[in-house]
């Protein structure tokens, strides 16, 4: 172990403690959500076999549950490495133990997402067609190619800033040294190596950003591109992103607020974080009011009779419950709590964001079934009531977010050492200088 | 003999990074001859094949960018491991 090591393993043994240390709760954990997940499995393969006739979908609804976490899914990857790449960006000094949580969040979050669609083909077999077949023209193959594009992206973005603590839990040596060895990719943090690594993170963050955006605003395409009413709107691209950071932003609160309590991490995540994001998730939850508002208010202006039927479906229909109860948990929620200070406390917080994630998994809701019930070609109006099959799928992909999380909790920092000794080193020097650049010249006020 | 086996030990790990790094440009290249199949397609079926066209020029460029990025740091870590490790013997 190196001298420099050393020192940090004193000042940053909390962060490498889950790594080396592990505890019962966790293989309880562990066991329980293969549990829940090797039962999905069955599930699943028994709707394989069965068809989709174990599911709640039928005519007119033949999109449930599995577009909805789709969509839901791919959403709440934006927290991550969007918002990750816009604190770098915009050097925001407190981003530094929130970063890496949020990129491991779009990773896993994203490839569970991804898998939805292929869940809600019957034959699970025929995905393979768009590789020989597929039509570039349909929005269907856009979102294969940018959520592609983005899962790549996320990993790389991931992937990179980690090498350097990667290399110290190699330097550290114990427990499968050959398998560090593998991923540090030989870094021995030399100031070329530094320059490199810096670059290279330089450039993936402004190219992710644009491709985060895309992803989401193709998903909106998929509704927004059909003649259907409540779904062409040409709102829904800039809606879809707005919701998916705001749901985003909320998951990674969650995220971080249970490993601060699991991990002991109070050190690190401290209140003002959550403060800040607390903001960043009330400013959202303003836009994300303006655009439903905006929305609905078009189509009530407008009052076209199949939109009107969509729009009474969901202001006093079947789907009233599901409508307000939306507009409660993603503004009137989070808005008491996080307009006041004396209610943004962690607790406070983290009702705050359950609030949003739930509002937002019914805005997806909200999205999908009621313009299918309402069909405007001589079918009769539909109901649609998901299936056990469907909520075991739906719970199961929970399951993997959970264990994909503590999996990676066990080989890797949660937190970037690297950045939070650079942050020590660098940080304080660097604000006052940048502080000191923003304000006048003592020479040119005087005159 | 340790020598030898950590020698032998950075011989299959290097290669190990190779085949990585391999098969990023592995899925680059999958990628490509994916939708360059699906433009042929749509010109095949006179199926707007300028739209095919148009996304795969913002598509293929995003992909090759990304291996780019990783093969740069690839390449620029072990170039300087060498040095770092030519250093090390030196002394």
């Amino acid at each position: 172990m190196n001298e420099e090591t050393k020192n940090t393993v004193d000042i940053d043994e909390a962060l490498y403690r889950p790594i080396y240390e592990t505890g019962k709760s966790f293989y309880f954990a562990v066991g329980f959500l293969l549990f829940i997940i090797g039962f999905t499995l069955v599930v699943y393969i028994r709707q394989v076999y069965y068809g989709l006739g174990v599911t709640g979908m039928n005519q007119p609804v033949t999109w449930g549950f599995y577009i909805v976490n789709f969509v839901f899914f791919v959403g709440i990857s934006h927290a991550g490495t969007l918002i990750s790449a816009i604190l770098r960006l915009s050097k925001a000094e407190w981003r530094r133990p929130i970063t890496r949580m949020a990129e491991v969040i779009t990773a896993i979050v994203l490839a569970i997402g991804g898998l939805h669609p292929i869940i809600d083909l019957g034959r699970p077999d025929r995905v393979l067609n768009i590789f020989t077949a597929g039509r570039l023209q349909s929005p269907l193959l856009w979102d294969v190619t940018s959520i592609t594009a983005y899962f790549t992206a996320s990993t790389v973005y991931l992937y990179l800033p980690m090498i350097p603590d990667i290399a110290k839990l190699r330097d550290r040596g114990g427990k499968m040294v050959w398998f560090y060895e593998f991923l540090s990719w030989g870094w021995h943090g030399t100031e070329h190596q530094k320059k490199v690594l810096s670059r290279a993170i330089n450039i993936l963050m402004v190219m992710v950003i644009p491709i985060a955006i895309s992803v989401h605003t193709v998903i909106s395409y998929i509704f927004s591109m059909t003649l259907q009413p409540g779904w062409h709107s040409t709102i829904f691209g800039p809606y879809f992103v707005v919701g998916a950071i705001f749901s985003g932003i909320a998951a990674l609160m969650i995220v971080m607020i249970s490993f601060r309590k699991y991990f002991h991490l109070e050190n690190y995540l401290k209140l003002v974080h959550f403060r800040h994001l607390g903001t960043l998730l009330l400013i959202m939850s303003l836009l994300w009011f303006y655009f439903t508002f905006s929305e609905y208010l078009t189509g009530v202006f407008g009052a076209e009779p199949h939109e009107m039927d969509v729009i009474f479906y969901k202001f006093t229909g079947t789907y009233a419950i599901f409508f307000w109860g939306m507009v409660v948990c993603n503004f009137l929620i989070p808005v008491v709590i996080l307009a006041f200070k004396k209610f943004k406390t962690i607790p406070g917080i983290l009702i705050a964001s359950i609030s949003v994630v739930i509002g937002m998994w019914l805005e997806r809701l909200n999205i999908v079934i009621p313009s299918l019930a309402n069909p405007r070609m001589g079918l009769d109006m539909g109901m649609y009531t998901p299936s056990f099959t469907e909520w075991t799928l739906f719970i199961g992909g929970l399951a993997v977010f959970v264990l994909g999380f503590l999996v990676f909790s066990k080989f890797f920092p949660i937190i970037s050492i690297w950045e939070i000794e650079e942050g020590r080193k660098e940080s304080v020097k660097e604000v006052e200088k940048r502080v000191t650049s923003y304000l006048p010249d003592p020479a040119n006020s005087v005159e | 003999m340790k020598t030898i086996n950590n020698e032998l030990r950075d011989k299959i790990i290097f290669a190990a990074q190779l085949v990585s790094i391999s098969l990023i440009w592995l899925l680059v290249i999958g990628i490509i001859f994916w939708i360059s199949n699906l433009i042929y397609l749509s010109v095949d079926l006179k199926d707007s094949p300028g739209i095919s066209i148009g996304i795969s020029l913002v598509a293929i460029p995003v992909f090759i960018t990304l291996a780019s990025i990783l093969t740069y740091v690839f390449v620029g870590f072990h170039r300087e491991k060498k040095k770092h490790l030519n250093t090390d013997s030196g002394n």
